[in-house]
């Protein structure tokens, strides 16, 4: 079924649009769960939890032409905020080589609290990854939105290890000096 | 801001990006042409080195018995090349020896040397009886020599003169693979062993040291006259 019939259902307050949904998607969200949780239980959970999230969500969204994005966004929140809650004391390996990662990127002083507007952010993420070609685009969404392992982009797109590292640092580099430009500055 | 901050702006990046990220990969086709490229230079490294072991090895240096070295030519040369030349040195020449001699060169150039016992008229048939030898030459070129800006040919005659001395024999300068070009430059004898002198302007006579024997070389000229 095509995703603008799945949302129609949604607004329509069809409850098959989500078992449709689970169908078309649900293996796929539950491994963005996974890959960061570690556990299949608690991912299912987080995917059920995004199922229940997507139908109070539409309407008044409309995702007709990007419904996997949005159900995937919801489920990635999902799945960190359990990390974050079921982890508050014991650090997970992944979310923290994840988060280190991420760090690199912020220019200054780190973990300082300040108030930052994430959707500000996610638009100059956006123009930073317009900037990039599709090969580091991908590789770079692969590894921080869908949180796949380094081995598991090596697989997807034929690429040596050392390439994809060298890949994502330089772009943790690049990102870096784009947040500088940005005012992100520390 | 921090780690987190950024993690959770990467989530709300723009749809299309997560989608064209999970668009299947490319196959690897890289990795199937990198195994065909190793196939072919391993391939073109493994003929490489047998046209080398060919030209260098075996052909010039090649020191054999009569019997083994005709064995070799006869594996080595067309059949019908072979048959020639044993047909050609069997038949009794018509005039002494420069008829033989001037199909010996010819045979010669297609690198397969027949020589028959004598170059005399009334020893023909002794040749007839002769064990072809064969021998192998340096590349599609007859034995030659250059000696006083003249190009010298083998005729294949052995010198049956009387030689007293080797005293005042010249050794040759140089070799090469192709036709001599300089003076004491020849196309046989990579040890530089061989020696020569002149019995007249036309003819030289050479020690082959691997046939252990004096052999008549003549100036591209006076083979022009036997023709």
């Amino acid at each position: 079924m095509e995703d603008s019939q799945i949302v129609e259902l949604y607004l329509q307050r069809n409850e098959s649009a989500i078992s449709e949904t689970s169908r078309k998607y649900g293996t796929k969200l539950q491994r963005i769960a996974n890959n960061i949780l570690f556990n299949k239980e608690t991912s299912e959970e987080c995917e059920n939890d995004a199922y229940l999230q997507t139908w109070n969500l539409i309407p008044p969204h409309e995702p007709r032409t990007y419904l996997f994005a949005f159900i995937g966004k919801i489920v990635r929140h999902l799945a960190i905020d359990r990390l974050r809650h079921d982890h508050r004391q014991k650090r997970e390996a992944t979310y923290c080589e994840l988060t280190d990662e991420m760090l690199e990127c912020i220019p200054g002083e780190k973990d300082v609290t300040s108030s930052v507007d994430t959707e500000e952010l996610s638009e100059l993420i956006n123009r930073f990854l317009e900037s990039c070609s599709e090969e580091q685009r991908n590789i770079f969404v692969r590894r921080y939105w869908y949180f796949d392992p380094i081995e598991e982009i090596c697989r997807r797109y034929a690429l040596p290890q050392s390439k994809v590292k060298t890949t994502l640092f330089r772009m943790r580099e690049k990102l870096k000096k784009q947040l500088e430009t940005g005012g992100y500055h520390l | 801001m921090n780690a987190y901050d950024l993690l959770d702006a990467v989530g709300g990046i723009d749809p299309k990006y997560i989608t064209a990220a999970d668009a299947p990969g490319k196959p690897k086709t890289v990795c199937h042409f990198q195994r065909y490229y190793l196939l072919a230079a391993a391939l073109f490294l493994l003929v490489l080195s047998g046209v080398m072991v060919r030209n260098h090895l075996l052909i010039p240096g090649a020191q054999l018995s009569s019997d083994s070295s005709a064995e070799m030519c006869e594996e080595a040369a067309p059949a019908q090349v072979y048959e020639e030349s044993a047909t050609v040195t069997a038949e009794p020449p018509a005039d002494t020896g420069s008829s033989n001699a001037s199909v010996y060169a010819d045979n010669q150039a297609d690198g397969v040397t027949g020589s028959a016992a004598t170059s005399e008229q009334d020893t023909a048939k002794e040749a007839v009886d002769a064990e072809v030898t064969t021998q192998a030459t340096a590349g599609d070129y007859p034995a030659m020599l250059m000696a006083n800006g003249i190009l010298y040919k083998d005729t294949g005659e052995e010198y049956i003169g009387e030689i007293d001395s080797t005293e005042n024999a010249i050794s040759v300068l140089s070799y090469t693979d192709e036709i001599p070009s300089q003076d004491g430059q020849q196309n046989f004898d990579r040890t530089l062993e061989t020696v020569y002198f002149f019995t007249d302007e036309e003819t030289l006579v050479v020690y082959l040291k691997d046939e252990n024997m004096w052999r008549i070389f003549k100036n591209e000229e006076s083979f022009e006259k036997e023709d």
